[in-house]
């Protein structure tokens, strides 16, 4: 079910950004880095749910939060006249690659561990 | 168990079709802005770009009103050269008419002077003749349409009149542009040209004509030991 509410999501959320009327240039930069923000999380949360410590609510919270707090950051890095979003964009980028490693390395050990039965059992049932 | 999942599920479905919304509206704007270089830039960038062309322009505003300044001073003083050049040719006209470098017209007199079997015309009767041409006021004087110049020289080769080395013979056509009255009553008073050689044996003839056309000096008229 979950499944299918991602792939709806996905593609009905394509479909309103299709035909979405086209946001200032000057605005762009505060949605690309909100943008990041909400992928840092959806990332983590996967790498939570294979953590088994997934809580909807602190998921949702750091979704619109996280990228609330990117586009808040980044508009008073404007108004000081630093590039803050560089260290957001840093800070999101390092954490997905963790978190993409994380689950990378769980879904191959996954794999190896499946392999190894199937030839364990193999085995068994050759010696039987 | 189910409701817990079923709001899930929806957050999910929020979340999602908000992200790619999101995604999506942000690949357009990227896609649009790559076309144009003015949409690649924020309201900053694009303020400094527009007071650095500004400055540029007020720059070249400033250069262009200058130069304009300094076109103007250049015509009022051509103007005052105009006039000194218009002054300038007007006296190089009349001197090139003086000297007799140009093609000229006017009225004057055309005298025919003729040999006759005992008495052939002269260097000096052609001299005496351009002499009291110009005593009697004549501008231009051409003989057989060689233009004469205060260099001109009329002498006698073996008998043949020669002037500046072209042999003349019979009939000698002089024309002169001057006063017509003046210049016909000084070669027909009592005791003038016309008299003094008719009687001596030569046919002259004058008439006067209007609009007589004068070629111009055809030789040089180089200055090679008179020094200022």
């Amino acid at each position: 079910m979950i499944i299918i509410a991602i792939v709806v999501g996905c593609i009905l959320g394509a479909i309103i950004g299709m035909y979405a009327p086209i946001i200032p240039y000057t605005y762009s930069g505060y949605l690309a880095i909100g943008i990041m923000a909400a992928l840092d999380t959806v990332f983590g949360g996967i790498t939570s749910i294979i953590k088994k410590n997934f809580d909807m609510k602190i998921f949702v919270s750091g979704f619109f939060g996280n990228a609330i707090l990117a586009i808040v950051l980044t508009y008073l890095g404007e108004k000081l006249n630093v590039d803050i979003y560089l260290a957001a964009i840093f800070v999101f980028v390092s954490r997905m690659f963790n978190n993409l490693g994380f689950i990378r390395r769980y879904y191959i050990e996954k794999l190896i561990e499946k392999k190894e039965n199937k030839k364990s059992k193999k085995k068994s049932i050759d010696k039987v | 168990m189910k409701k817990d999942k079923k709001i899930v599920s929806i957050t999910v479905l929020f979340m999602c079709i908000i992200l790619t919304c999101v995604m999506f509206m942000q690949f357009k704007i990227a896609r649009q802005t790559n076309l144009t270089d003015i949409k690649n830039m924020n309201e900053d960038e694009l303020k400094s770009e527009i007071l650095l062309w500004q400055n540029r322009y007020n720059e070249i505003d400033q250069k262009l009103t200058n130069r304009k300044l300094t076109i103007a001073e250049y015509e009022s003083i051509m103007q005052n050269n105009d006039e000194t050049t218009k002054m300038l040719d007007k006296e190089l006209h009349e001197l090139e008419k003086l000297i007799g470098i140009t093609d000229v017209e006017g009225n004057g007199v055309v005298i025919t002077l003729e040999d006759n079997e005992d008495k052939g015309v002269t260097a000096g009767v052609l001299l005496n003749l351009v002499n009291e041409l110009k005593y009697a006021g004549g501008e231009a004087i051409s003989i057989n349409g060689i233009r004469i110049v205060n260099m001109t020289d009329i002498v006698d080769v073996n008998y043949i009149v020669q002037i500046e080395g072209h042999k003349l013979s019979s009939p000698y056509i002089i024309k002169c542009i001057g006063e017509q009255n003046f210049l016909s009553n000084t070669l027909n008073s009592k005791d003038g040209y016309i008299r003094t050689y008719t009687d001596s044996g030569m046919t002259v003839k004058m008439e006067t004509q209007n609009n007589i056309k004068i070629d111009r000096y055809n030789g040089n008229l180089d200055i090679k030991y008179s020094n200022n």
